[in-house]
């Protein structure tokens, strides 16, 4: 059965129980990643796209539940379906995070390589240990740091040295899927690009695939093969980067794309209506309908399947319903 | 032609001996009553653009350097006069959540200004006015007053606050990141609201920032911090288009284009750590810049007018120095939109 | 077609949503309804039975629970029950008057201190820090031994007061200074309001939950140290306490002559009044440090 993907996401759902009513976060979302691929999840707050990060590694905490679908990792292993012990071995060593803020998950009181040292105890890495300061100082080079940094304390590094940091953490055990979660918000821009070109470089050296979440379009334009854009908890566009600027599909990714300003251009501020509904009280049908310029009366009560619409560009809309085929299908691995 | 507010060579300095850190080192700026403008400070962590708008607010003093209101130095005016500066001189700030009292509800955050500044006779003329503020940046009264922050999303807080400062219909307003912790889809209106104030409401702004986006969208003038230093200064569009300062150069580079074809700048970015490579003599770009010369780690640059901008920088020592950042002057560079 | 407009319900008051959230906090239900039992007990008590009975020589003595005295008697011929109905509101109310006082005086200098800064800040803060090191019990029974004669519980109330107010000054001097640089804060300056308008119509509403956890910690402290000093025989003797009671059976060897009643009746009243503050302690903290909720409530 397998298919050679580092990762398959079928019909995945989270729901959040709190006590004003229920959050369904993840609501249906399917996409696969190719081995080294890169793909990008963008979308506001309240999209889900932090949610499916949290969810593919297991770490969804309640009153957050995953209660559907699969997510196979490396073809073999479904993630819904093995026991906490295996996860743990399967978190970083399979699967790893660069979170956000990640300079802010290091331990403030021990020294960078005392925290390489326990993560790599706790997957059952022995190693001598002249052999893993080798590797530290290996793995802190191919991150841009110098190997010196191991024997340094978190407070004595700037963000963006203790993001390396995250990073060389993250790909350690040369996982084959890197989620990365808006690593670069707390940065600054010229911090920002050598950062992401410090991931890309590791991400090509390992062979990983990697996952890039956030909403800055223009750090998905420059670093992301694919392109998924989520709102409302589904996926609603997923295609091929250059293909996504260059025709976007859907009507919220439009939207997006066209205010993206140019600096060659002249400056204009292009408004999109309304504002994000409650996550506790979704529309009805298509869950962007109440604030979509090109929306029409079946918009309102039938929710759009996520369907390839040209080439392999799939489109979560109405407009492109008569490209369907007639029998509802499960979707196609792409 | 007079000044609302005028910062004349301002530094600030924290700490003392080998810990000092030079927050702001001689800066300058008029904001002209007569006619409003928005100006934004663009800078990274660490470019002092924070601490010029707190000395501007008046919630630092300067190491040296004066901050004038109308003239009068902020830490010297009376009692009187520091409330006009506060009606006058308002401020936006970036996080939409923490300028609520989380015991109270969002209508106190415009009653407070009215009652404070008597701005209305009785409660009636108060509720009126707040309506018809919250209208203008678009928001919907019935829907968000009477609510507790937690309970309205984060777009709707910044309009309130963006419609509390017009209440109090100041001269300027000091938008510190106003849209940086707002949702990219929001950040359209949001930034829209505020050209309404500028323009129908001659409301000047001075916007700080560090997303040059943002900041090419909607003001006049750009001015670039780094480390406290003023680098470059210019009509927006000069600066972002044609940027002449390396550090400037570097920054507009290093911004992602969304655009899939271009990609990111190809220039010699050093890869050094800007923590690490800190001069504190001489140009603070020195040690990072591909263009460094030796008067620069010596001496600190001069601003140098090339063409529209002022420009702190040896490599156009050739060029007339940049005059002093008169109300005149301004108004020859301000290009129109 | 409409837009769709966020959750629009009906604001809810204050009352409605302290409801509900008491509904998910049996820490503080149970908390309550515990302390509310010792209250009715204490004042609802000499209603329902003969609190005169609490004075010596009322019953006869050294009897063990029957039908007659519920909970037994002592060597002196008091009525254990009797004893409880008149003890508990006398423990109450000087753990409610010292650690009211001791919160108060903590609360008006930690607040100064941790807003005002500067001189006035290390002044306090100094005071504070020197008086915690002063070994509380012991100053308690160096002073409740020099009174001559009679002491009075108004007395100890305010002795153990005197030593109280360390604590809240400090927690509220760290509350204050987290709050102090918040941007409603600094909107309030941008706003014109002046040091003590802040202080009170800022700071001090999102301290009533943080103040009310450190009143009950107070009250629970205050009254462990009067009972202290009464089970030491250095209270007023006479009183019907409880820890005059614990003194008393102590004094006459209630546990070798196995009169358990004695000991175990005022040490059940006691261990039901900590629980229950602590109950109640913990929930407020709940309330004021949200991160401690419980997922899911």
């Amino acid at each position: 059965m397998t298919n050679g993907n580092a990762l398959d996401v079928r019909d995945l759902y989270v729901q959040f129980n709190t006590r004003a009513g229920v959050v369904r976060a993840v609501d249906g979302v399917s996409f696969s990643l190719k081995p080294g691929e890169r793909l990008g999840l963008v979308g506001e707050s309240g999209s889900g796209k932090s949610t499916i990060a949290m969810a593919l590694l297991r770490m969804i905490k309640p009153p957050g539940v995953i209660n559907g679908g699969s997510i196979l990792l490396g073809g073999s292993t479904e993630i819904t379906k093995v026991t906490d012990k295996e996860m743990r071995a399967i978190r970083f060593a399979r699967i790893a995070l660069i979170p956000q803020g990640a300079m802010n998950s290091l331990n403030p009181v021990r020294r960078i390589r005392d925290q390489f040292l326990d993560s790599m105890r706790a997957h059952g890495v022995k190693l001598k240990s002249d052999e893993a300061k080798e590797r530290i100082a290996t793995l802190l080079t191919s991150v841009g740091l110098r190997p010196d940094v191991a024997n340094k304390f978190p407070h004595e590094l700037s963000g963006g040295m203790k993001q390396r940091v995250c990073i060389a953490m993250a790909v350690s055990l040369k996982p084959s899927v890197i989620i990365a979660d808006e690593p670069t918000s707390a940065l600054d821009v010229v911090v920002q690009r050598q950062i992401m070109e410090t991931i890309g470089n590791v991400q090509e050296e390992i062979g990983a695939a990697v996952i890039l979440i956030g909403h800055d379009m223009g750090l998905m334009a420059q670093f992301v093969d694919r392109l998924g854009v989520m709102y409302g908890g589904k996926l609603v566009e997923d295609g091929e980067t250059k293909e996504a600027f260059r025709s976007p599909q859907h009507p919220y990714t439009q939207v997006l794309i066209d205010s993206l300003p140019s600096f060659d251009e002249e400056p204009r501020l292009v408004k999109i209506p309304g504002q994000m509904h409650s996550p506790l009280a979704p529309p009805p049908g298509c869950v962007f309908h109440p604030r979509c310029p090109k929306r029409f009366a079946a918009c309102d009560s039938i929710v759009p399947v996520l369907r390839p619409v040209q080439g392999h560009q799939r489109v979560a809309c109405l407009l492109y319903a008569s490209s369907y085929p007639a029998q509802p299908q499960l979707e196609p691995v792409s | 032609m007079s000044s609302l507010l005028e910062m004349r060579s301002v530094s600030k300095i924290f700490g003392s001996g080998e810990t000092a850190t030079h927050a702001l080192t001689d800066f300058s700026h008029i904001v002209d009553e007569d006619k409003p403008s928005i100006t934004a400070i663009a800078g990274e962590s660490g470019s002092g653009k924070s601490t010029a708008a707190r000395l501007i607010l008046g919630f630092e003093k300067p190491t040296t350097g004066q901050v004038l209101y109308r003239g009068k130095d902020l830490q010297s005016i009376s009692g009187s006069e520091r409330r006009q500066f506060r009606q006058e001189v308002q401020a936006i700030f970036q996080d939409p959540f923490g300028v609520y009292n989380p015991f109270y509800r969002v209508d106190r955050l415009l009653h407070t200004p009215i009652k404070s500044f008597k701005l209305a006779k009785n409660k009636a003329e108060a509720n009126e006015k707040i309506r018809v503020a919250m209208r203008t940046v678009g928001l919907n009264p019935d829907e968000v007053l009477g609510r507790y922050p937690h309970q309205l999303s984060g777009g709707q807080r910044q309009r309130i606050t963006i419609a509390r400062a017009l209440l109090l219909q100041p001269r300027l307003i000091l938008a510190d990141e106003p849209v940086s912790m707002v949702d990219a889809s929001l950040r359209a209106s949001i930034l829209d609201s505020l050209l309404t104030l500028n323009r129908e409401f001659r409301i000047s702004f001075m916007y700080i920032t560090h997303d040059l986006t943002t900041a090419y969208q909607i003001a006049e003038r750009l001015m670039v911090l780094f480390r406290g230093t003023l680098v470059e200064s210019g009509p927006v569009a000069d600066v972002v288009r044609a940027p002449k300062h390396p550090y400037t150069q570097l920054l507009v580079s290093s911004i992602p284009s969304p655009d899939p074809t271009k990609p990111w700048g190809q220039d010699a970015a050093s890869a050094k750590d800007p923590a690490e490579t800190f001069g504190t003599t001489g140009c603070p770009f020195a040690s990072r810049c591909a263009h460094v010369m030796p008067e620069c780690r010596s001496t600190v640059p001069p601003k140098f007018q090339v063409g529209r901008a002022a420009v702190a920088c040896f490599l156009y020592k050739d060029r007339p120095l940049a005059g002093e950042p008169t109300a005149n002057s301004q108004q020859v560079l301000l290009q129109t939109r | 077609m409409t837009i769709a407009a966020p959750r629009a319900r009906k604001p809810q008051s204050r009352f409605t949503r302290s409801v509900a959230f008491a509904k998910h906090n049996p820490k503080l239900v149970v908390g309550v309804f515990l302390l509310g039992l010792l209250i009715a007990i204490g004042f609802l008590g000499p209603y329902l039975i003969d609190a005169t009975d609490a004075a010596p020589m009322s019953v006869r003595p050294d009897q063990s629970p029957n039908s007659e005295v519920w909970l037994g008697s002592d060597s002196q011929g008091r009525s254990l029950l009797a004893l409880l109905v008149k003890g508990i509101p006398l423990t109450l109310q000087v753990g409610f008057l010292a650690g009211g006082i001791g919160l108060a005086i903590g609360t008006i200098l930690g607040l100064i201190s941790g807003y005002v800064g500067g001189v006035t800040d290390t002044l306090i803060r100094s005071a504070a820090d020197v008086m915690l090191t002063v070994p509380g019990l012991l100053v308690l029974i160096v002073i409740a031994s020099s009174i001559d004669g009679f002491v009075q519980i108004e007395i100890i109330a305010l002795v153990v007061a005197s030593l109280a107010w360390m604590w809240p000054t400090r927690t509220i001097r760290s509350q204050v200074l987290s709050m102090r640089s918040r941007p409603y804060v600094e909107m309030a300056k941008l706003n014109g309001l002046n040091t003590f308008q802040i202080i009170v119509r800022e700071l001090i509403p999102n301290l009533l939950p943080f103040l009310a956890a450190s009143f009950v910690g107070a009250v629970g402290a205050a009254v462990l140290a009067t009972i202290g000093i009464e089970a030491l025989g250095l209270g007023p003797q006479d009183a019907p306490s409880l820890g005059m009671t614990i003194y008393w059976s102590i004094y006459y060897s209630s546990l070798l002559r196995g009169l358990w009643w004695w000991w175990a009746t005022p040490v059940a009243a006691i261990v039901v009044l900590f629980v229950s503050l602590f109950l109640i302690a913990s929930a407020l903290d709940e309330i004021a440090n949200p991160r401690l909720r419980k997922v899911g409530t």
